[in-house]
């Protein structure tokens, strides 16, 4: 689809023409061949899935008529699943706690991400390659791993940090009650997303031609000054594509939270989009309402990437020119 | 235009893999065998229920029955429901009472109206009730659960604590608990997450959440016996006077095990979990009959309890029901049940002379105390929704244990929530 449009040549001679059309025939049916097993596996992993959801969010199941338990019944309620989903006030309440939540966590990582890769970045580190591994460590810990073994350390009664803290008579904030469980759940979705996102920006740096650190430096330049006017706008793309995964991972956040629900009551089940998601599917046994909630989300990630990309484009126009 | 068809053909052969790969999932169910040994499929988390089937298998060559969990209690009418729509489900699975409303409104249910005779005489009503959705028996009963104050006995004596026979009395005790030395010591834990358990407490002060009449139900959960209720939970949340862990956190269970938490309010069954859970406590729980708020006329509610039930889309009803009535109600069964360390809902298992529990190998009291408790079980009505209820009262209970709404909130909320889930 993007890069079909071979030169054209005005000749009048139709033979060499002819030959190359062949060849690129061939060429075309060979490249189809071999994009034809991700198309199969796109189709039947994201497509197909996508038009089944789109399916069920038309319908919903009805109370049947014939005694207080008839079995219910399959009705087609065409948009009725979204109408309800956005006239519930929990939904907008979910997106509002989504809102604060990426607010403070995206521009977080992306800070803390820069700031990782410039230190690795920087000469004269040792053990570079340790550094590099340790920070990228923790992404490997799935979420829900990762949200087990910080809820243990959250909780002050059987907490080492607390336990460590009240020692000293230092009383810690207790992370686990009302808003404070923002800054729990960021902390680690931070812990495990930085590490990612700042080797990204860290290869990006890589790509920065010595000469123009050399230059820099000839030019007077400090470390301070080189990361600030020439390491800074050369990341800047690849800093915008660390944002848009995180603004994404915020939009699918649930494990974090959902692990840390069994330690708090701070978290309800309706407290993200996709933990009410789960609760009309798999608790309520509503999966039409589900799949209608999961469709605005996913349109809603469609267009926030979207904005991003465009951003992103803008951006890597700017630090080009 | 020769490459856009090409492009369409592309298209058209990707969709038909998928589609063809879709498709493939369903033949393998369509043989079915009237001579010859029936396997039967079977899911049910309920522990030892595995020990009871063995002895079935081996007795049974010609039916062999083949149990899995393939969740835990709260999980599974999901799993049970999409496995039978997509036409994969077992035979037979065991469902809470609480979850019976859910099944039977997904119209999975195999009715078991074919066999009544065989099985009703076995069980009290209220239990036969509790499976029976329009007048027509859905379910087999297996195990109840009537509540009882399990407490650490130990603790009760070294500090000169009495059981409290009224809810007055559990206050008074829960503030004498407060006082004593170290000041961390709570009487019972309160945790939003036992929705089943606060309903229960509204059904022992007489609320009646659900009615139907004149074709439509009635939700009434917003009513004066459950805001009691709420109102005396409140107060010994407020005054500190409970603990209010998440059940089962870390936190909640340390404090159990390091004697912080002196009781807790349970099913019949909890000397199993118990056991496992503590270990090094063997001997030092007692259970006793729950507070009341009017001892003249004792009512007592379950916690949990189940039943087993046979799937709308199974080959072998006769053999299923054969089975789950020699599991559950025949003298045979009960019996068996009793020997891996089941309260059960067949009324000659509560009979039967019996061990006290491992947990508490000298308590000859404990079964005595578990039938006591059985024979004042109140009815229920469950609504349809039940589940809906289940998660709106851990919300808003959590809400209010947690001070982000206010406590009055919790019960319009919930009766909003169910009736217009129901509407």
């Amino acid at each position: 689809m993007t890069t079909t449009t071979a030169p054209r040549r005005a000749t009048t001679d139709s033979a060499p023409r002819r030959k190359a059309n062949t060849i690129r025939r061939s060429h075309h049916v060979f490249a189809y061949a071999l994009i034809a097993p991700a198309l199969a596996l796109f189709a039947v992993a994201f497509v197909i899935p996508i038009v089944y959801s789109i399916g069920l969010s038309m319908f919903s199941r009805e109370a049947g008529s014939g005694g207080a338990y008839a079995p219910k019944e399959d009705a087609f309620v065409g948009l009725g699943n979204y109408v309800s989903v956005l006239a519930d006030p929990t939904f907008w309440a979910s997106l509002q706690r989504l809102a604060i939540f990426a607010v403070i966590m995206v521009p977080l990582m992306m800070l803390t991400s820069i700031v990782l890769a410039l230190l690795l970045d920087l000469p004269r580190v040792g053990a570079r390659a340790f550094s590099r591994t340790a920070i990228f460590l923790p992404y490997g810990v799935p979420s829900v791993i990762a949200a087990l073994m910080w809820g243990f350390l959250y909780v002050p009664e059987i907490s080492p940090v607390y336990q460590l803290a009240g020692s000293i008579g230092l009383e810690l904030p207790p992370l686990l009650r009302g808003d404070q469980i923002y800054t729990a759940i960021i902390n680690v979705v931070l812990w495990g997303g930085i590490g990612f996102n700042a080797i990204i920006i860290y290869t990006a740096l890589q790509s920065l031609p010595a000469e123009r650190i050399d230059a820099a430096r000839l030019d007077g330049c400090n470390e301070w000054a080189i990361a600030r006017h020439v390491k800074l706008p050369h990341v800047l793309p690849a800093t915008v594509l660390t944002a848009l995964f995180s603004i994404i991972g915020a939009l699918q956040i649930y494990s974090e939270p959902q692990m840390l629900s069994s330690l708090t009551t701070a978290i309800h089940s309706t407290f993200f989009p996709l933990m009410r998601v789960y609760r009309d599917a798999f608790a309520h046994d509503d999966l039409n309402s589900a799949a209608a909630a999961s469709i605005l989300l996913a349109l809603a990630t469609v267009l926030l990437s979207l904005l991003v990309l465009g951003l992103r484009t803008f951006t890597s126009r700017k630090a080009n020119s | 235009m020769a490459r856009r068809s090409r492009t369409a053909l592309a298209v058209a052969g990707v969709l038909a893999i998928a589609l063809s790969a879709c498709s493939s999932g369903g033949g393998a169910e369509e043989t079915k065998e009237d001579d010859g040994p029936v396997t039967l499929e079977f899911w049910a988390w309920g522990s030892n229920i595995d020990k009871r089937v063995e002895v079935w298998n081996a007795e049974n060559p010609d039916i062999q029955v083949e149990i899995s969990a393939p969740a835990a209690g709260n999980d599974m009418p999901v799993q049970v429901l999409s496995a039978v729509r997509a036409g994969q489900g077992p035979d037979m699975a065991q469902a809470e009472f609480t979850q019976m409303p859910t099944y039977v409104s997904a119209g999975v249910l195999h009715d078991l109206e074919a066999n009544r005779d065989d099985i009703v005489d076995k069980f009290s009503e209220e239990v036969i009730e509790s499976v029976s959705f329009d007048g027509t028996l859905y379910g087999i009963p297996q195990d109840l659960g009537p509540a009882l104050l399990m407490h650490r006995k130990d603790l009760f004596a070294a500090n000169g604590l009495e059981v409290p026979t009224t809810w007055d009395e559990f206050r008074s005790l829960a503030e004498k608990v407060r006082t004593l030395e170290g000041g961390d010591k709570y009487l019972l834990n309160f945790s939003s997450l036992d929705a089943d358990l606060f309903m229960g407490l509204a059904l022992q002060a007489g609320a009646e959440w659900w009615s139907y009449e004149d074709d439509a139900w009635q939700v009434n959960i917003d009513d004066d016996a459950t805001q009691e209720v709420l109102d005396f939970w409140k107060g010994l949340v407020e005054d500190d006077l409970v603990s209010t862990y998440q059940t089962n956190s870390p936190e909640y269970i340390e404090a159990v095990a390091s004697g912080r938490v002196f009781a807790t309010i349970a099913g019949a069954w909890a000397p199993g979990p118990l056991l496992n859970q503590y270990p090094d406590t063997v001997g030092l729980w007692a259970g006793a009959q729950i507070p009341q708020w009017d001892t003249d006329e004792p009512r007592v509610f379950a916690r949990g309890g189940s039943a087993d039930v046979i799937l709308e889309g199974t080959d072998h009803y006769e053999q299923a029901v054969e089975f789950l009535t020699w599991l559950n109600a025949s003298d045979e069964g009960a019996e068996g049940l009793v020997e891996v360390n089941k309260f059960t809902a067949a009324l000659h298992g509560q009979e039967i002379d019996r061990t006290p529990p491992a947990l508490m190998p000298d308590d000859t009291e404990y079964w005595p105390t578990a039938s006591e408790a059985a024979s004042h079980l109140v009815s229920v009505q469950w609504g349809p929704n039940t589940q809906v209820a289940f998660t709106a009262i851990t919300d808003e209970l959590g809400n209010a244990i947690e001070g982000t709404a206010p406590w009055e909130d919790v019960l319009p909320t919930v009766d909003k929530i169910v009736g217009d889930d129901l509407g």
